[in-house]
């Protein structure tokens, strides 16, 4: 990568997501306001990405799982550049998230956990025709793919209702589906199958292993707590704990590194997490 | 463009979802200019002599004034209240993860308060018409220039505050308070030589004030631009001071917030 200026030739793209050195911290107060009044040293509260190294190969999907406060979301949202990392640097199909940010989201499809981003007084449909038209779609672009993410994650009959009157568990579908209507060819997933009940979580599983990664050659970063999602579907995973990364690899490499070949990832992120 | 139209769509769905609200709105203009009229009935000649520059009618001065106060209202307190609603109802997150500079977002997030606003202002010259105001010798070259200095000027006031609301999260009761002050001590709703000196000297440093006269004078007076130019440079002035200084005030603060991780709830 040069100053953040995108793809430059097959390595990168080989890697669509690459995370170097990022560090990043949260603190008490406003640090201009105090640092220029008071000269008083800031009180560090969380560590939320402590020199994170990271890549993620074309086409996989690495599992992120940590506690809550590891850092998970926050690496996410760096990623979809929302917020800006302290130092290092993380990029996007080779775009740089802080120097190419723009150029960065045209790549990222995003699902938040957090399902109550959405405008209530819209109906779901006007909801995603919305983002659908921040997203350049045509109006028949939109339309097929609101039919079809409808189809997917069955919104049919939620799509004209009024947002406000939808369960939690049909909101978050509506954000797998925003997530997913520009197509993007990197996906960073927050707790996607959050509130939904165990059909429908199995079927989003099977729709983002074998579609999206299999099929579409997607590369998809899922940070997720139910270990059991994680270890089913992800060619990678990572274990992150109070900003630092413990681990990274495959389910095998991970036992091996956790010195019991039959672990499962329960008993693997035990391991690191109390190391 | 398509971007713009499609946040300005999504507003007014929203705004009209409150039926009631939103006809609320229209009733209350229509209230206001009615309470004028008949205030203005009122006074009478007895201000005559501070209103003789504009014609001398009371009811066609405030009206001038209700109509810029409305859509300037518009331009600074429709983009604070469109910036913190996203920021409190969490939508700020998935629209900031959108192909789209932050700043065209922040821009487009006013962009349907702007346009209700000179709707607003649109109905209270026609309900002002209803009730006997007379615009037969308005200029409106010189209203559609005073117009357009005035929304960039106080679209700058609105993306400066819209900065801090981004900074301090809430803020929106203490810029209402401040910008009905301006409208007060700008002249909204009688001329600024009512006041003592102090406050005249005041209403001197703000942009309102020239917005007002100017109006009036190209309203009621049929002022050409020639004949307005000292105005027109003031406000121009403000103009070019203002707007990009609150971009680079917007600026500052977006990455601020992005640094601190606050530009949307943790």
């Amino acid at each position: 990568m040069r100053n953040g200026q995108g793809p430059i030739g097959k390595e990168l793209m080989e890697y669509p997501i690459q995370i170097s050195h990022l560090n990043k911290n949260f603190y008490s107060k406003p640090p201009w306001c105090l640092s220029a009044i008071f000269s008083l040293p800031l009180k560090k509260i969380i560590t939320a990405c402590d020199g994170i190294n990271l890549t993620i190969r074309q086409g996989k999907l690495l599992g992120l799982v940590g506690p809550n406060g590891s850092g998970k979301t926050t690496l996410i949202r760096i990623l979809a550049t929302i917020i800006l990392p302290d130092s290092g640097s993380a990029s996007i199909n080779g775009f740089d998230v802080v120097k190419k940010g723009l150029e960065a989201r045209r790549h990222i499809g995003l699902v938040t956990g957090e399902n109550k981003n959405f405008y209530i007084r819209l109906t779901g449909r006007q909801n995603l025709e919305f983002y659908a038209a921040l997203y350049n779609l045509s109006k028949a672009q939109m339309k097929e793919k609101i039919k079809y993410l409808a189809n997917v994650f069955e919104l049919s009959e939620y799509l004209d209702n009024m947002f406000q009157e939808n369960s939690q568990g049909v909101r978050q579908r509506f954000a797998l589906a925003r997530g997913l209507l520009n197509d993007a060819p990197v996906l960073l997933l927050d707790e996607p199958t959050k509130n939904l009940d165990p059909q429908m979580a199995q079927r989003v599983r099977t729709f983002i292993r074998e579609e999206l990664v299999k099929k579409r050659n997607k590369t998809v970063l899922m940070a997720s707590h139910f270990l059991e999602e994680v270890s089913d579907i992800s060619d990678e995973i990572a274990i992150l704990d109070r900003g630092r990364l413990k681990a990274q690899g495959t389910l095998e490499s991970l036992r091996r590194q956790a010195g019991d070949p039959s672990a499962d990832l329960k008993e693997i992120y035990d391991f690191f997490i109390a190391t | 463009m398509r971007k713009i139209f499609s946040f300005i769509k999504r507003d007014f769905l929203i705004d009209t979802s409150y039926t009631i609200s939103f006809c609320i709105r229209w009733v209350g203009i229509a209230i206001s200019v009615f309470m004028f009229y008949y205030l203005s009935g009122l006074i009478g000649g007895k201000g005559e002599g501070y209103l003789l520059k504009y014609g001398g009618n009371y009811f066609s001065f405030v009206l001038i004034g209700l109509v810029a106060a409305s859509y300037l209202d518009s331009a600074v307190n429709g983009l604070i209240n469109s910036v913190s609603r996203e920021h409190w109802s969490g939508t700020l997150e998935p629209l900031l993860a959108v192909p789209m500079k932050t700043m065209g977002i922040i821009f487009s997030l006013g962009a349907y308060n702007l346009m209700m606003g000179f709707l607003a202002a649109g109905f209270f010259l026609f309900l002002g018409a209803i009730f006997g105001a007379d615009f037969s010798s308005a200029n409106l070259l010189s209203v559609l220039v005073i117009g357009l200095l005035a929304t960039v000027s106080f679209l700058s006031v609105g993306i400066g505050a819209a900065a801090c609301i981004i900074i301090l999260k809430k803020g929106d009761p203490l810029a209402g308070t401040l910008t009905n002050l301006m409208w007060l001590l700008g002249g909204a709703y009688f001329p600024v030589t009512v006041f003592p000196q102090p406050l005249q000297k005041l209403a001197m440093f703000l942009p309102s004030t020239y917005v007002f006269e100017g109006l009036r004078l190209a309203f009621l007076k049929g002022y050409s631009i020639g004949m307005l130019q000292d105005i027109l440079v003031v406000l121009a002035g403000f103009a070019v001071l203002l707007f990009p200084l609150s971009l680079f005030v917007l600026k500052k603060a977006i990455r601020y917030t992005k640094k601190r991780g606050t530009i949307v709830f943790a």
